[in-house]
């Protein structure tokens, strides 16, 4: 794969991003009032500034390479699972996800400073996706089970869930194989890790502009107000 | 993942592995939007068939309502019009010319008419609210109904209420003892009994009632067939009057095959002691 190619991927990447972060500030007033949607734009504030400090930093240097991918997945796990958490009903999930969460980042904190890895943080990265699959699943199950006035995908919260776990899926192999192979090959299939970014945020925008409507929607409804003379 | 490492070598598996797990979360999102689909589809079917079954009670409620009022109106026209306006031509203004023998059998007369007009309008005021239930309550009350059934001679009714020391609320009293009113109405329209027997229990909070009978009868099958057809409209009776003390009602034969058996369960409030 030409270098070529896998820049237009990362430019597509930062991009996608920074227009998801510009849509957030557009709507500030709207988007503010919903916390788990703000969590899920500054989720791609981060990921730009990290694609950015990436280009810029050389982290071939000592322990960057560890600090740098090991804080990504970290943060990246909690942005995820803070959105599943807010809008799960389950108290007895909520839970399960809280100590799981906060044991994940004690290991991955562990796993940083005692692994040395060559490319990126695999194991992290494997169980980070299984985490999130688990609490996407049950989030999706819980949804089927309770009673419902709307079709899940009125909900911007499907869309969200599902471009996590699409960009989960599709880069889970990749990473967790991405130490065994040789540079060239992984070269051969990094774009799509950018790609499956870009999916991701497509789907993040579609849940925001499901999220306006429905705003929009519950605003006009309130706005009615019965004549009474 | 070995054995796929083994066979297809890293880059095979990496490649198939991505597009495995793409296809299986495309997968499972397909799956879940059909399924929730289905469900809210489902959902909708009940609620419709329940306005439907809902809207089917009150157009029985509304017609049993009018038929009542027009049962009142003609007892008032055809009985008690009759009987004032008869009284009224012995108390005319000829009565003064007449001797005093005729007067005193007109007044007499007119006296008997205003004593039956007297006792029609409390019959009428009975049935709209039967006074023994008034002042004594459920049990006195059906007992009374089963003692006017015996006393027609034709059948053996009675009643037994074995833990009702603690009364229902007034309103419910009343609309158990309407409930009861119209299946004994029915057993003696539908089903040539030869006994019926009411006993009354509690159980688990709740006011049992059991009606026994060992004429033709009901199932439950039969009761929400003809609580969905348009024909029964006592039977829709009961069921608003059930659905307003949030009971539940059970027609079944009994396990001898002999007897038909109507189980009223009435929870019971916390301020329904009285």
């Amino acid at each position: 794969m030409s270098n070529t190619v896998e820049d237009l991927f990362i430019l597509l990447r930062i991009s996608s991003d920074i227009i998801l972060v510009i849509l957030g500030l557009i709507f500030i007033k709207r988007v503010s009032k919903q916390t788990d949607l703000a969590v899920i734009l500054a989720s791609c504030l981060f990921d730009s500034i990290y694609i950015l400090i990436g280009e810029f930093v050389d982290l071939t240097k000592s322990s960057s390479s560890e600090l740098y991918f090991g804080s990504f997945t970290v943060v990246e796990f909690l942005f995820f699972a803070y959105f599943i958490a807010a809008n799960i009903l389950n108290k007895r999930f909520k839970w399960f996800l809280v100590i799981t969460a906060i044991a994940f980042v004690i290991f991955n904190l562990a796993y940083s400073y005692i692994t040395n890895f060559r490319i990126v943080d695999s194991v992290p990265i494997g169980i980070e996706t299984i985490f999130i699959f688990l609490y996407a699943f049950c989030y999706l199950f819980e949804q089927t089970s309770v009673e419902l006035e709307t079709f899940i995908y009125q909900r911007f919260q499907f869309w969200i869930i599902i471009g996590i776990l699409l960009y989960l899926a599709g880069s889970f192999f990749i990473y967790v194989l991405a130490n065994q192979v040789d540079r060239e090959t992984l070269d051969d299939y990094w774009f799509l890790t950018n790609g499956l970014f870009v999916l991701k945020n497509i789907l993040f925008a579609v849940g925001i502009f499901v999220y306006l409507k429905q705003f929009k929607k519950s605003n006009s409804s309130q706005s009615i107000r019965p004549y009474l003379n | 993942m070995f054995l796929l490492h083994a066979l297809l070598g890293i880059s095979s598996v990496m490649f198939v592995g991505t597009l495995g797990m793409l296809v299986l979360v495309i997968g499972l999102v397909v799956f879940i939007i059909f399924h929730q689909r289905k469900v809210l589809r489902y959902q909708m079917q009940l609620q419709q068939m329940e306005q439907e079954q809902q809207k089917v009670l009150i157009n029985a409620s509304v017609r049993f309502q009018e038929e009542e009022r027009q049962r009142i109106a003609a007892d008032l026209h055809d009985d008690a019009g009759p009987l004032l306006a008869t009284a009224r031509l012995y108390l005319s203004e000829n009565l003064v010319n007449q001797d005093k023998a005729t007067q005193l059998q007109a007044i007499f007369q007119a006296r008997q008419i205003l004593d039956d007009t007297i006792q029609l309008i409390r019959n009428i005021s009975h049935s709209l609210m039967p006074p023994t239930l008034k002042n004594f309550g459920l049990e006195s009350a059906i007992n009374d109904v089963t003692q006017k059934i015996s006393g027609s001679g034709s059948i053996n009714a009675s009643s037994r209420f074995h833990d009702y020391k603690d009364r229902l609320k007034p309103e419910k009293e009343l609309l158990v003892y309407r409930m009861v009113q119209e299946l004994m109405n029915n057993i003696l329209k539908h089903s040539s009994a030869s006994f019926i027997h009411i006993t009354q229990n509690m159980h688990a909070g709740c006011f049992i009632l059991r009606i026994h009978h060992d004429g033709r009868g009901i199932i439950q099958a039969d009761f929400i067939k003809l609580n969905k057809s348009n024909v029964g409209l006592g039977l829709k009776n009961i069921s608003s009057r059930l659905r307003v003390a949030q009971g539940k009602i059970h027609f079944e034969k009994d396990t001898s095959e002999t007897y038909y058996k109507v189980t009223m369960e009435i929870p019971r409030d916390e301020l329904d002691e009285s």
